[in-house]
């Protein structure tokens, strides 16, 4: 036998047959036992959905992320061969897609070789000050906070997280052949560029819940009422081609709808706007005013969740929890 | 992104439909029985993969389901996809030597067909799954988590959605995961 025929085995061995309906039992046993009660939450929801369907629903964020990058701004056009700021957004605008629309572009993370220089590794400080201390700078908190919500938030910091893009245009071809798309040449100034995108540190508040549910490989605040996190904006350079060429060639793939990229292309400060790729869905996620400029909001009235995240002086802010629309709004002009 | 693709139209829907429904005394929702019924086998099954005890691993799903009745919709649409990945990184946390409540004496009536007759076959089996247990201990939580989910019968579609990568993904990092379990079962028994 060889060792792979071994390992096979050890890991195909029998699977006892286990008996749903007496395990029924003994759960509604437990839940009778223990007093729980369901309180669906739409704050885990949303995690969850993020977490688990990262897959399903992240490639047409990625793709049109990709396209943020590669967004004109035709003030840096001609500069190239120096270091140019691709990627420095200020404030958010939301552009309408259909995911469904999107599934032929190829992965634009196949489009070369991310390279990791620092991980953001967060990780549990006692309080306000040591969290400040971390990242280097001060959180904004509540005021106060609304019923329901608990006292004593538990910190987090991540270190600021730094990485490279070289492109890489064999890898790129090779990925869209595996979604039978086929690409436009890769412009040599591109091939030849890397990209550097940096961001945080951050700081994250939680309060209420538990002190961290570990699913999917990641740490995330199951349960909690209210979640503030505070990061700097990420900034992205370029070493190689100009912010034209990036973008020229990004709305040159297949599958980019054209109602897309005519709004990309009719962003008037694109280096310095945070695209939101969004359905058409005005009622429960929309452009909002906080804090005297624009964020987007994803809620209701109904208490179940509602977040919003925003741009402030250089920092990008989300805050969600299990809150009213209107609460929330309240909270986050309260920040301080 | 849609803002429909992240907030599940149920959950736009008032608080009020996401009341669980009145039940007869002793019963639980039924989309939460439905659910339970449907899925504890392979909840437990990846959760057997990884403790490599059946009344451990009933524990294990005990503890999924009940999360996840306490926090979510039992007909989100993501609720299999939660479970499973729930089983996986839960049963790691116990063979990594968590808080957990004593191992119970005796498994339930249902395990009975576990027991086989031939003591000598038994023994080794028992090696073999405590083998496995320490070498899934050993792994990147996303590869043992991967390891269990695939060897518990879950499609690659199905590994992808509950991991959160993407299905082009899993044969590769499939490949991994089986690699870096050959080398640290290696490591732990070179015996073929």
């Amino acid at each position: 036998m060889t060792t792979h025929d071994r390992d096979e085995r050890l890991l195909e061995s029998r699977i006892p047959d286990f008996d749903s309906h007496a395990a029924l039992a003994r759960s509604r046993e437990r839940i009778a036992r223990e007093g729980i009660v369901p309180q669906p939450s739409r704050t885990d929801a949303l995690v969850a959905r993020i977490t688990l369907s990262r897959g399903a629903w992240l490639r047409p964020a990625v793709a049109a992320a990709a396209a943020i990058l590669f967004v004109t701004a035709a003030a840096l056009t001609g500069l190239a061969d120096t270091v140019l700021t691709v990627f420095e957004p200020k404030q958010v605008a939301t552009v309408q897609v259909d995911p469904s629309q999107l599934r032929g572009i190829p992965d634009p993370s196949e489009y070369g070789t991310l390279t990791w220089i620092a991980k953001p590794a967060p990780h549990a400080v006692p309080d306000a000050r040591a969290a400040a201390a971390e990242a280097g700078f001060t959180a904004l908190v509540p005021a106060s906070l609304p019923s329901g919500v608990p006292a004593g938030p538990r910190f987090t910091v991540a270190g600021e997280a730094k990485a490279t893009f070289q492109f890489d245009e064999a890898k790129a071809r090779a990925a869209a052949a595996r979604v039978s798309a086929t690409i436009p040449p890769m412009p040599a100034a591109i091939a030849a560029t890397t990209l550097t995108m940096t961001g945080g540190p951050a700081i994250m508040q939680q309060y209420g819940g538990a002190s961290g549910a570990t699913y999917s490989g990641g740490t995330v605040p199951a349960g909690a009422a209210l979640v503030i996190v505070q990061t700097r904006a990420p900034v992205v350079t370029s070493n190689g081609a100009t912010v034209q060429e990036l973008r020229d060639y990004a709305l040159a793939q297949p599958g980019i709808p054209p109602s897309v990229a005519a709004q990309i292309r009719a962003i008037g400060d694109p280096v310095r706007t945070l695209l939101i790729p969004v359905g058409i869905d005005p009622q429960n996620a929309r452009l909002v005013t906080v804090r005297g400029t624009q964020g987007y909001l994803i809620g209701d009235q109904t208490g179940l969740g509602s977040g919003v995240f925003w741009l402030e002086r250089g920092y990008v802010i989300a805050v969600f929890g299990s809150l009213k629309e209107s609460d929330l709004i309240s909270l986050v002009n309260g920040l301080h | 992104m849609r803002a429909s693709a992240v907030l599940d139209r149920r959950m736009e829907a008032s608080a009020a439909t996401l009341r669980p429904a009145r039940t007869a005394a002793g019963e639980l929702p039924a989309a939460f029985e439905r659910l339970f019924v449907r899925e504890y086998g392979r909840v437990a099954a990846i959760a057997y993969r990884v403790v490599g005890d059946a009344a451990e691993a009933e524990d294990v799903a005990q503890d999924v389901f009940t999360s996840f009745y306490r926090r979510h919709d039992p007909e989100a649409s993501y609720a299999p996809s939660w479970l499973y990945a729930a089983a996986a990184h839960s049963a790691l946390n116990v063979i990594r030597g968590r808080t957990r409540r004593e191992r119970r004496e005796s498994s339930v009536a249902s395990h009975e067909n576990d027991r086989v007759s031939d003591p000598e076959a038994e023994t080794i089996a028992a090696e073999e799954r405590a083998l496995v247990r320490a070498t899934l201990a050993r792994l990147p939580d996303q590869a043992a988590a991967l390891l269990a989910l695939r060897y518990s019968g879950l499609s690659y579609a199905e590994c992808a959605t509950a991991l959160g990568v993407r299905i082009d993904q899993i044969g590769t990092r499939l490949r991994r995961a089986q690699e870096a379990f050959r080398k640290e079962v290696l490591r732990d028994d070179p015996r073929p």
